[in-house]
C-alpha cells in the first residue's frame, strides 16, 4: 500500500522525465505531469501494491502523452474513463528506465553516423539555429535541411528496433 | 520531400526552442514520430529533462491541498465556485498590460508589487497566458477594444481594498475574455485558448487562496456571474469540478 503524497514524491521526477522525453518542452512536460498527477491521485486506489499503482500512473501518462500528439484542446484534460479503464501494465520499456533515460537518448546519438550524431547534436541539444549550424558544420543550410532530416529518420528507426529487440 | 524537408527544420526549431510544435500546424502522423524522437534525443540533456524544484513544490502543494479538503469542499455552493474560479482567472491575468499588442516581447512580467505567492504562481504560468492573449487576438482581432474596456475598469471607483480591486479588475478582464470566446466559438482555435484559460484557471488555484476579502466583497455582486465557466467537454468540466472543489476550500 502507499499512500497519495509518497507517491508523488516517490515517481514525480522518473514521471516529468518519462513526459519530457516524449513531448520535447519543459511547458508541456509540467502541464501533462500536473494533469496526469491530479487525475490519477483524484482516483487513487491506496490498497493496491505499490508496483501496481506505478504501472497505472505510467499508462496515463503514456495516455496523456499520445492525446496530446494527436492534437486538439484535450491535451491537458485527460477523461476520467481513459482512466478508470486504462490497462494495468505499463509499457514495457517505461517503468524503471526512466532515470537511465538520459544515458540511453546519449547511446542512440552514439549510435548514429558522425554527421548525423553532429547534426542533431548542434540542433537538439546546443540549440544552434540552423545558420549557425551549417557555420560550425562548413556546409550549406540547404545541406543541413537534409541532414538532420536523414539522420532523425535513422535515429527513429534504431529506436523502433529498441522498442521491438524489447 | 522538399517541403518535408521545411517542416522537419520548423519542427526541429520548435523542440530546441522548448516550443510547442503542434502549434504552427498540424502534424503527419510521420512528422509527429520524428519529433518524438527528437523530444527523446533531446532528454540526452538530462538537466532539462530533470523538473525543476519550484515546479515539484508547487504541484505538490496542489495535491496536498486537494486531497485535503475535498469532504469540506463538496458543501460550498455553486456560487462562490464560479465567483473564486472568477478570481483565480484574473489573478493570472492582473499583470499583464492593458494597452497595446499583446506579443511576448513587449509584455512585462508580473508586477513586482504583487505578494511574493501571487507572483510566483503568474510567472509560472506566464508562458501559458503569453500565448493566450495572443490567441485572443488572433480568435478575435478585437484587442483594442478589449483593452479599452479593461481601461475603463481600472479608472472605477476606488470602493475596494487593493487587493480586493486588483481582484475585481481580474474578473472583468476575463468577462471580457469570455465575450471573446463567444465572439470565436466557430474558430478552430478559440478550442485551444478555452484549453489554455482551463490550464491557466488550474495553475491559479493555490493563489486564490489570498483572496479571501476579494471573494466576500463581490459574493453579492454580479461579477462573479459574468465569469461563468467556460463551455467544455464533459472530461474537461469532470476535472474543472475536482478544482474548484479545491479553490472553493481556500476561500472559507
Amino acid at each position: 500500500m502507499m499512500d497519495a503524497e509518497a507517491l508523488y514524491r516517490a515517481h514525480v521526477r522518473p514521471l516529468y522525465t518519462f513526459i519530457y522525453s516524449r513531448v520535447g518542452n519543459r511547458e508541456t512536460a509540467e502541464d501533462l505531469t500536473s494533469a496526469v498527477f491530479i487525475k490519477a491521485l483524484t482516483h487513487l486506489d491506496p490498497t493496491r501494491e505499490e508496483h501496481s499503482l506505478v504501472a497505472w500512473l505510467y499508462r496515463v501518462a503514456h495516455n496523456a502523452v499520445a492525446d496530446y500528439w494527436r492534437g486538439g484542446c484535450g491535451a491537458r484534460v485527460i477523461a476520467l474513463e481513459e482512466v478508470r479503464t486504462a490497462p494495468q501494465t505499463p509499457p514495457a520499456t517505461d517503468v524503471g528506465r526512466e532515470e537511465q533515460t538520459a544515458t540511453r537518448a546519449r547511446a542512440l546519438l552514439a549510435r548514429l553516423p558522425e554527421n548525423y550524431r553532429t547534426v542533431l547534436s548542434h540542433r537538439l541539444l546546443e540549440g544552434l539555429s540552423l545558420a549557425e549550424t551549417a557555420r560550425c558544420m562548413g556546409t550549406s543550410e540547404g545541406n543541413v535541411k537534409i541532414l538532420q532530416h536523414r539522420a532523425l529518420k535513422r535515429a527513429a528507426e534504431l529506436q523502433e528496433d529498441d522498442t521491438v529487440d524489447g | 520531400m522538399d517541403d518535408d524537408v521545411e517542416r522537419l527544420n520548423r519542427l526541429l526549431d520548435d523542440l530546441a526552442a522548448e516550443r510547442d510544435p503542434r502549434e504552427r500546424a498540424e502534424l503527419s502522423a510521420t512528422e509527429v514520430e520524428l519529433a518524438q524522437t527528437a523530444a527523446f534525443l533531446k532528454a540526452a540533456h538530462g538537466e532539462r529533462s530533470t523538473p525543476s524544484e519550484a515546479f515539484v513544490e508547487r504541484l505538490g502543494r496542489r495535491l496536498a491541498a486537494g486531497s485535503s479538503t475535498e469532504t469540506i469542499a463538496r458543501q460550498r455552493t455553486a456560487r462562490m465556485l464560479t465567483t473564486t474560479l472568477a478570481a483565480g482567472l484574473l489573478a493570472c491575468s492582473l499583470t499583464f498590460p492593458l494597452t497595446g499588442a499583446p506579443t511576448p516581447a513587449h509584455a512585462p512580467a508580473p508586477a513586482a508589487g504583487l505578494a511574493a505567492r501571487d507572483r510566483a504562481a503568474c510567472l509560472a504560468i506566464w508562458p501559458a497566458v503569453q500565448r493566450c492573449r495572443a490567441d485572443l487576438t488572433t480568435v478575435t482581432g478585437d484587442h483594442q477594444q478589449a483593452s479599452a474596456k479593461l481601461n475603463a475598469v481600472q479608472r472605477a471607483p476606488r470602493r475596494l481594498g487593493p487587493d480586493a480591486r486588483r481582484m475585481r479588475n481580474v474578473c472583468l478582464a476575463a468577462r471580457v475574455n469570455r465575450l471573446n470566446f463567444a465572439a470565436g466559438a466557430r474558430h478552430t482555435a478559440a478550442r485551444r485558448v478555452k484549453a489554455e484559460l482551463h490550464a491557466a484557471l488550474v495553475d491559479m488555484a493555490e493563489s486564490a487562496c489570498d483572496c479571501t476579502q476579494f471573494a466576500h466583497d463581490i459574493a453579492g455582486g454580479d461579477v462573479g456571474a459574468a465569469a461563468v465557466p467556460l463551455e467544455c467537454s464533459a472530461s474537461a468540466r469532470t476535472a474543472a469540478t475536482a478544482h474548484m472543489r479545491m479553490v472553493t476550500s481556500y476561500v472559507h
